[in-house]
């Protein structure tokens, strides 16, 4: 009796667990994929635009002179004006008040406007599906919410947890699959969680202010906002005059010695009410920065208490670097690109053990194949056209995206579909570095962007190979949707 | 159990925030790793796979769903549309209502009280999706669901 009542538990988690599988397959996947090379984003931007100049070292002239060129070229007085500095992975400065962008010369003086481009596409691809903003954000936070539901139905439905922790069963391809899919999971399950959890409050807190203001706030929204993360202070100076940047960074070293200024923000600024704010990362922490607050002269007033506030503020705040591994240096990024590698094959596996389930092959097996292998094709192509052509990278995405799915459907067959999308994706790849090689010949030898070129080549010789691997070793490379 | 007695040493060397985070990804690789060096690939396999390259392509067999009749069909519709409506919106609306319950009656501070039910309410939505799921009775665990969630906002509204 009692083993007919956990057979049927764990059967129950599990129809539950593959129905909700289903439901989010391919959107998850282009969500963990392009969440997995987004880890990089900051070093992608960099790499999209090999020929900014780059520095390490600033000082607050470079500030002070990168503010009035600003506000010579666009003569507009915006609500916050920022000027990124230079970091051990990005060492570039650049200015921006949101909508306009340049980069910074190493006096200060603008150099070329930022082109968002092919990073940009990819990040507001993880972040939003390219849909409207809001309601992108809230449907890929729902994403996360199911994501929450997969990492525990998948647990409960796992009727040999432990029995099986270790084991890789290569010699049935079925079994391969379901192997690869429960030791993948099993035992990155704190990361999942915890990319899950993350993922779903950037989109869903919105929906918590959307109920709690009315209750707790008299339907203010920037007071609710404003009560968890810190308010601004109030200023008002005498005289509208310059801010004094020099004076802030020598006070910043006074009260935080040990706190690396990440960017600066001059609010109101050219108003009576304008001060400064120095965002810097603290060693040790989570949090994304701790804001300090100077006023005109570049006298302290207060820090947002984003490291020493209240324990929720601290927690939201170190959401973000959390959930993209940008802390601990480039030995994490590695990690978090390993694990959310892992994340995207526990969900093109998923889907692969419901198709072999299905004992029947349909046009279902073959545009999976298409999704599968077509979304790096159309990452890399989309890459070569917006660094390359200047073309846009969406609609690069979308067409190829589309393409390879109809060219999987036409085929009708799925090793032929692999196999050729592997290697026009290994193809474009080499394209793409000889493209951007013959682009930016002139900084080829600057190691960063050595590394980068020699990475892609080596992902490049990997996808040439990964079909043969298959063919070949036991390992079988399960991103193969080969039924 | 030795990655996990590490956890210690992380915390020492990087604070707890970043001990306990690297703990976590050091615990997926390891065990990773161990995946792999136990299961080395056997000799044989490699004709086995040779051979396998060639699918051969099966014949549409009719599947169960195809074999019923028009009624059952429009019924299993209707109840995976009731299984979405009650996953996204049943559940996404209690578990908001019942975590800011839950947080109003146990953190003292506001500003804590919302931080905290923000980062809670997608886990809370997750476990009460994975009951929905797993149910057999839908209609009547949404329907409890809709007024455990009516009764807490009720709650929430009396208490302020």
């Amino acid at each position: 009796m009692q083993v007919t009542t956990n057979k049927n538990f764990f059967k129950g988690m599990l129809t539950g667990h593959s129905s909700v599988g289903l439901m989010v397959g391919a959107l998850m996947y282009v969500i963990c994929l392009t969440g997995t090379i987004a880890v990089f984003f900051p070093e992608f931007e960099r790499w999209q635009q090999a020929d900014v100049p780059e520095f390490q070292h600033y000082t607050a002239n470079t500030i002070t002179t990168a503010i009035e060129q600003y506000q010579l070229k666009t003569a507009k007085s915006p609500e916050s004006l920022y000027v990124v500095l230079p970091t051990d992975s990005v060492p570039r400065m650049h200015v921006s008040d949101g909508e306009l962008e340049w980069w910074l010369q190493a006096d200060g003086k603008l150099s070329s406007v930022v082109n968002e481009g092919w990073t940009h596409m990819l990040t507001e691809l993880h972040a939003n599906l390219h849909l409207p903003k809001t309601f992108g954000l809230l449907i890929v936070s729902i994403f996360g919410v199911m994501l929450v539901h997969l990492c525990i139905s998948g647990v409960l439905s796992h009727s040999r947890i432990f029995k099986d922790a270790f084991r890789l069963r290569l010699t049935k391809e079925r079994q391969q699959q379901i192997d690869l899919h429960n030791r993948l999971s099993v035992w990155a399950l704190p990361f999942h969680f915890m990319i899950a959890i993350t993922g779903a409050f950037f989109g869903l807190v919105s929906l918590l202010v959307l109920f709690a203001a009315p209750i707790f706030y008299d339907n203010d929204r920037q007071a609710m906002v404003e009560d968890v993360y810190g308010s601004d202070p109030n200023v008002v100076s005498a005289q509208v005059k310059p801010v004094n940047i020099a004076v802030a960074l020598n006070n910043l070293a006074l009260q935080a010695p040990k706190a690396t200024a990440i960017y600066i923000v001059i609010q109101k600024i050219s108003t009576e009410n304008q001060f400064i704010e120095i965002a810097a990362t603290l060693p040790g922490r989570l949090i994304y920065s701790e804001m300090y607050r100077f006023d005109a002269n570049g006298n302290y007033i207060n820090h947002q208490g984003l490291s020493d506030g209240i324990t929720g503020r601290q927690l939201l705040y170190s959401v973000y670097r959390i959930h993209f591994g940008h802390f601990g240096g480039l030995l994490v990024k590695i990690a978090f690109v390993l694990l959310g590698l892992s994340l995207t094959v526990i969900s093109v596996t998923g889907i692969n053990i419901w198709l072999k389930k299905r004992e029947q092959q349909d046009w279902i097996n073959h545009a999976w194949c298409g999704i599968v292998w077509g979304l790096p094709i159309a990452l890399v192509a989309s890459a070569c056209c917006s660094i390359l052509l200047n073309i846009s990278a969406i609609v690069v995405l979308v067409i190829i995206q589309a393409a390879t799915i109809a060219a999987c459907l036409y085929w009708q067959n799925i090793n032929k579909g692999t196999l050729y999308l592997q290697r026009i994706c290994a193809c474009l790849l080499l394209a793409l570095v000889i493209g951007h090689i013959s682009i930016f010949y002139s900084d080829i030898y600057n190691a960063f962007y050595l590394w980068v070129n020699v990475t892609l080549v080596a992902i490049a010789i990997v996808m040439f190979n990964l079909r043969n691997d298959s063919h070949n070793s036991s390992a079988g490379i399960c991103l193969n949707p080969r039924l | 159990m030795f990655v996990l007695l590490a956890l210690p040493l992380w915390t020492i060397n990087y604070g707890i925030e970043f001990g306990v985070t690297y703990n976590f990804i050091f615990l997926a690789l390891t065990a990773w790793f161990i995946i792999i060096i136990s299961n080395k690939p056997q000799k044989n396999n490699h004709q086995r796979y040779s051979k396998e390259t060639t699918l051969k392509r099966k014949t549409v067999k009719p599947n169960n769903r195809e074999k019923q009749n028009t009624s059952t069909e429009s019924s299993i519709k209707w109840l995976r549309a009731g299984k979405f409506f009650s996953l996204i919106i049943i559940c996404g609306f209690s578990s908001l209502t019942i975590t800011t319950l839950f947080f109003l009656t146990f953190a003292n501070v506001l500003a804590n009280q919302m931080a905290y039910t923000a980062l809670a309410f997608p886990l809370v939505w997750g476990v009460l999706s994975v009951w929905i799921t797993f149910t057999h009775q839908l209609a009547r665990t949404s329907i409890l669901l809709f007024i455990i969630g009516t009764a807490a906002t009720w709650l929430i509204l009396s208490l302020y």
